[in-house]
């Protein structure tokens, strides 16, 4: 098991917040949400993550500051030597897409059945 | 002339490697391609084969292995998958694991795309008095043709497995990540394991992919595993926990990967390879060396008492002697079932070695040695009793003008098992 760690800021400016995730290169994932610390979703292998948490008003409502947070398990199925994650972050027209990607095999040669992400996305009022 | 001589001589020498096996040494495993047909052609099995997984990679290992003369050094081996030189964002489990696929392509094409693997090696050959070293380069190839049918409704259980098991991986994920944050005794620990069920049996909109009595069942299994085996040091946990992420997926991950090779129905697989002489590794004397091509068919069912047919086919030849080739082709028939077993092997060889000679008045003539061979082995048992089994056995060994032995054999026998079964009393 490994841990990949990356923080993203990402500025928002309102309407409707998409949040997409899928493992892809034959492998499959469970991927779960969080928004400020809750629980919205787990999507266990076999299915694509794909959530509309409703309009930038709607989540800051009574918050500081917005933390979604996108964790990936994914499973070393296919030949494809490296896991493959894509998230997509739809809002308001603008649509960003964060592409990561690491090797099932580490620097000592050792070869993991699960490649373990942890994304961060700080939301900020524009 | 010398050289040409000598670059005779090496391709004869290599040849050798690869073809001139005689046939009374000849057996059904040897008609089986090579798993890696680069390297087979020159006669050698690396101890370390470099298998890169990006195109950057794979250009930067021949930059890194090409020597002055702009030759490949000594000791090359280098095995890959074109199709997965780069990432495929488009391609999801569902498509790779074949339980569903959305893009309608042709599985023909599909299947050599996916399945198509180059192997490359070089190694270097010297002979006793002669100045000259001599590189060769190993090229080959292998991919399937028809990859069989994939037992779907076994791989849509499977990945109904997998679905549970990464539920209970991710429940231990939330637990490692809270450990992370806070110290837990054993029973704050197993309470936190318990809570972390019944948020998604609670509510079971929150998870996609397993439904509450799965849930339920998965929650009582693992609470019943970490009474038994949680460490009992509290300094423990979090590198048990740890460890029981992978630990909850693994076995099925590696049933699934196995699963992806086990299908039945006809498989074609065709190989290929070629290899070039090179003296002193100097490019621009280049010559052919061997080539040779395999193709193996197959078909199988996976019910228990049906044919299993084999078909194995292989052409070897050299470019530094045109004229000597070999054909060979076995069929391997077998049939069993609880109460028989039956199986029927057969070889067949068609050798052809071309030569320089005289004629009767002297005069400087091709001539062509031709050779056809055939032999076939039978083996079948049934069984007559839970103690007896009754045997038959035949086989024809080669006939041919260069292998003078035509001996046909038959056995018939009985084998008692008289012991089995056997409770000693006193």
């Amino acid at each position: 098991m490994r841990n990949f760690r990356e923080d993203k800021d990402y500025s928002v400016i309102n309407g409707p917040f998409k949040i997409k995730a899928s493992s892809r290169n034959g492998h499959t994932a469970t991927i779960d949400l969080k928004v400020n610390g809750n629980l919205i979703r787990t999507v266990l292998p076999g299915h694509d993550l794909e959530e509309e948490l409703g309009t930038i008003a709607e989540l800051f409502e009574g918050q500081e500051e917005v933390i979604v947070y996108v964790r990936s398990l994914v499973n070393n199925v296919a030949a494809h030597p490296k896991s493959l994650i894509t998230i997509t972050i739809e809002n308001n027209g603008d649509t960003q897409e964060f592409i990561l990607d690491k090797p099932f095999q580490d620097e000592d040669g050792e070869v993991h059945d699960l490649i373990r992400y942890k994304n961060y996305f700080n939301l900020v009022r524009s | 002339m010398k050289k040409l001589y000598l670059c005779l001589a090496l391709g004869l020498f290599l040849i050798s490697n690869a073809t001139a096996q005689s046939t009374d040494s000849l057996k059904f495993d040897d008609l089986v391609a090579p798993q890696s047909p680069g390297f087979q052609i020159l006669g050698i099995s690396p101890q370390s084969i470099y298998r890169p997984t990006s195109t950057k990679a794979l250009g930067t290992y021949f930059l890194n292995n090409i020597d002055e003369s702009a030759g490949l050094v000594k000791d090359v081996a280098i095995e890959f998958t074109p199709y997965w030189l780069k990432a495929r964002p488009n391609l999801t489990f569902q498509e790779y694991f074949e339980i569903d696929n959305n893009k309608g392509e042709s599985p023909f094409w599909d299947t050599i795309k996916k399945t198509f693997v180059i192997s490359m090696a070089t190694t270097d050959y010297e002979f006793e008095g002669d100045s000259l070293s001599y590189r060769a380069w190993g090229f080959g190839f292998r991919t399937m043709l028809v990859r069989g049918t994939p037992h779907v409704a076994k791989r849509i259980e499977m990945l109904a497995r997998l679905r549970q098991s990464n539920f209970v991986s991710n429940i231990y994920t939330n637990v490692e990540e809270l450990l992370d944050e806070n110290e837990m005794t054993r029973e704050e620990l197993l309470i936190a394991v318990e809570a972390q069920f019944d948020q998604y049996i609670n509510d079971p909109d929150l998870v996609v992919g397993i439904n509450v009595e799965e849930i339920t069942y998965t929650k009582k299994a693992t609470l019943e595993y970490l009474k038994e085996a949680l460490p009992s040091k509290q300094a423990d946990f979090q590198e048990f926990i740890l460890g029981m992420i992978s630990k909850s997926v693994s076995p099925v991950i590696r049933e699934i990967r196995d699963e992806d090779l086990n299908r039945t129905g006809l498989q074609v697989q065709l190989s290929g390879a070629t290899s070039l002489l090179i003296p002193n590794n100097n490019v621009e004397g280049t010559e052919g060396g061997n080539y040779g091509v395999w193709i193996t068919a197959s078909h199988s069912v996976s019910k228990e008492g049906d044919l299993q047919i084999l078909l194995l086919a292989r052409y070897q030849g050299s470019f530094q002697n045109i004229g000597a080739t070999n054909k060979d082709i076995g069929i391997s028939l077998a049939q069993s079932s609880g109460n028989y077993d039956i199986s029927v092997e057969l070889i067949h060889r068609s050798t052809k070695e071309e030569y320089e000679t005289r004629d009767f008045s002297g005069n400087p003539i091709t001539a062509f040695n031709k050779d056809n061979a055939l032999r076939f082995t039978a083996n079948a048992q049934f069984k007559i009793s839970d103690v007896a089994n009754l045997s038959f056995n035949a086989g024809k060994d080669f006939e041919s003008k260069i292998t003078t032995k035509s001996n046909l054999i038959a056995l018939i026998g009985v084998n008692f098992d008289l012991f089995r079964n056997s409770v000693l009393k006193f």
